[in-house]
């Protein structure tokens, strides 16, 4: 997974890109759904803050994705650093993956 | 004004059942945080809490007496058995209707609330006649009431993790105005429930790893469970009795956010700070120690942080804060006088004691944190408790040889 910041490279922010294809569009669906904003609104450029999308809601997303990935996504994750929509999916979508990987293993 | 003693003092921690064991867990940096499991759940997990596994010293009650108690009355009335016997007041003075009690809570009777739902639900049989009172959040208060028959005023303070704290401020203005000869105060909280501690893993402040406040790499709290009791008097009174003050209780401030329930606004916290500073009639700079609320989680060592720089400015170099939690758990509504009692050990010892896990300064948090035990200079300190509800409280004790 591999992520650029805009500010490094003045070009469009994308979103991340996972083995599952199908991984980051269940994510938006559910941040969707859980901060109860307009699914268009989700861009890889968007942060939380120009959502409306506080603390609180940010808790009921990740609590959505464990439920909808029967995943666990530990607490050390910096969700607190991410600049854009773009790198708070690549965090989450890597956990999620990775926890998928280890239920394989 | 009139001066507060503490006259008594009484712990019951998974860091120590007694005031010897606390101090040692606390002055060494030993750790009561360990594995826990949940009863009652299909998807157990291991889990870590700082609760109490063997409980010692119920024999001194009664079945019958036990029967009508919560754990978290427990756990008050063993503290309480503490503190009234440290204080040498004549039982016939303890009975009295000039004695108050005012006990903080966050949640009351959990235990019984939970066993109650799941008698209820899943037994689907009738509930225990006691149910109502062993649950109450006042039980504690009434419990320590009915056994050392202390007919003054009686109540609950449940603030959340404010609770404690506002309830020996509460106390100390009762013996200021003169509307109690003697209050015991503190706070109880056992919640460490299934229902109670999946309630705080679904608001995500609890850690994975470890809880390190203060520390840039800090990713949430621990939880734990215990009480702590203080025997309160007008000072004049105790040293006329010859009372063993153990600190002097100098001043107690508290506010409210009125913003948001569960981020914290450094500002209401400021204020709550300030407050204190005001009552005690102190300059900032005579704080020689402060035991901060010190969760562990994000929002609330940044904003304490930016709380304590704001009222002690240039001060703060000078300020050790230490952050105990790590070695008791956050005991939510009895945080804030278990975490007194920290403080009044670590001004009899002249020391801060260790914040642990402590790895690596916040540059958000520019406070001399005590990562390591450390000697105090001056006698007096502050304890910090700031709750979910944006409500803040805090206290400032001396070393009773301070004046």
């Amino acid at each position: 997974m591999v992520t650029i910041s805009s500010h490094e490279t003045g070009l469009q922010v994308g979103w991340p890109e996972f083995a599952d294809p199908t991984l980051v569009p269940r994510i938006l669906d559910i941040i969707a759904i859980e901060s109860m904003i307009d699914r268009a609104a989700i861009r890889p450029d968007a942060t939380l803050e120009t959502l409306g999308v506080d603390s609180i809601e940010v808790v009921m997303i990740v609590n959505g994705l464990e439920d909808a990935f029967n995943a666990t996504i530990p607490s050390e994750l910096r969700l607190g650093d991410a600049d854009n929509l773009a790198q708070l999916v690549g965090i989450l979508g890597a956990a999620i993956a990775q926890g998928h990987d280890e239920l394989k293993a | 004004m009139t001066a507060v003693a503490i006259t008594g003092m009484g712990v019951v921690s998974a860091a120590g059942l007694d005031l010897d064991t606390f101090t040692e867990s606390l002055l060494s940096g030993r750790s009561a945080v360990g594995d826990f499991v949940l009863p009652r759940l299909a998807n157990n997990r291991r889990r870590q809490a700082a609760c109490i596994k063997h409980l010692n010293g119920t024999d001194r009650f009664s079945a019958r007496d036990l029967a009508s108690c919560d754990r978290f009355s427990v756990l008050a009335l063993l503290a309480a058995a503490q503190a009234l016997g440290a204080c040498g007041l004549e039982p016939d003075l303890i009975a009295s209707t000039r004695t108050a009690v005012v006990i903080g809570t966050g949640v009351g009777g959990a235990t019984t609330i939970d066993d109650g739902h799941h008698a209820l639900y899943v037994d689907q049989r009738r509930l225990d006649p006691l149910t109502i009172a062993r649950l109450m959040p006042s039980a504690a208060a009434a419990q320590i009431s009915a056994r050392w028959g202390c007919r003054g005023t009686v109540f609950a303070v449940s603030s959340a993790c404010a609770s404690a704290a506002q309830a020996i401020g509460v106390g100390m203005g009762m013996i200021r105005t003169g509307q109690a000869d003697r209050v015991i105060v503190g706070g109880s909280e056992a919640s460490l429930t299934p229902a109670g501690f999946r309630s705080w893993e679904a608001m995500r402040v609890l850690t994975d790893t470890k809880c390190r406040p203060f520390s840039c790499n800090r990713d949430g709290m621990v939880l734990g469970e215990g009480a702590a009791i203080f025997v309160l008097e007008d000072r004049k009174a105790a040293r006329a009795r010859r009372a063993p003050i153990v600190a002097n209780l100098l001043g107690y401030g508290t506010s409210s956010d009125a913003k948001d329930l569960v981020r914290p606004d450094p500002v209401g916290a400021a204020l709550a700070i300030e407050l204190a500073l005001q009552d005690a009639a102190l300059d900032r700079r005579f704080i020689g120690h402060v035991n901060a609320h010190g969760t562990g989680t994000r929002l609330n060592d940044t904003a304490e942080a930016a709380a304590l720089t704001m009222v002690f400015g240039d001060h703060l170099g000078a300020l050790p804060v230490s952050a105990t939690k790590p070695i008791h758990g956050h005991a939510l509504g009895a945080a804030g006088a278990i975490e007194l009692v920290a403080a009044i050990v670590a001004l009899q010892a002249s020391v801060a004691p260790p914040t642990l896990n402590f790895t690596t300064a916040d540059p958000d948090c520019r406070l001399r944190v005590s990562a390591e035990r450390q000697t105090v200079e001056l006698p007096i300190a502050m304890s910090n408790s700031f709750a979910f509800g944006g409500i803040n409280a805090s206290l400032i004790v001396a070393h009773p040889d301070w004046s």
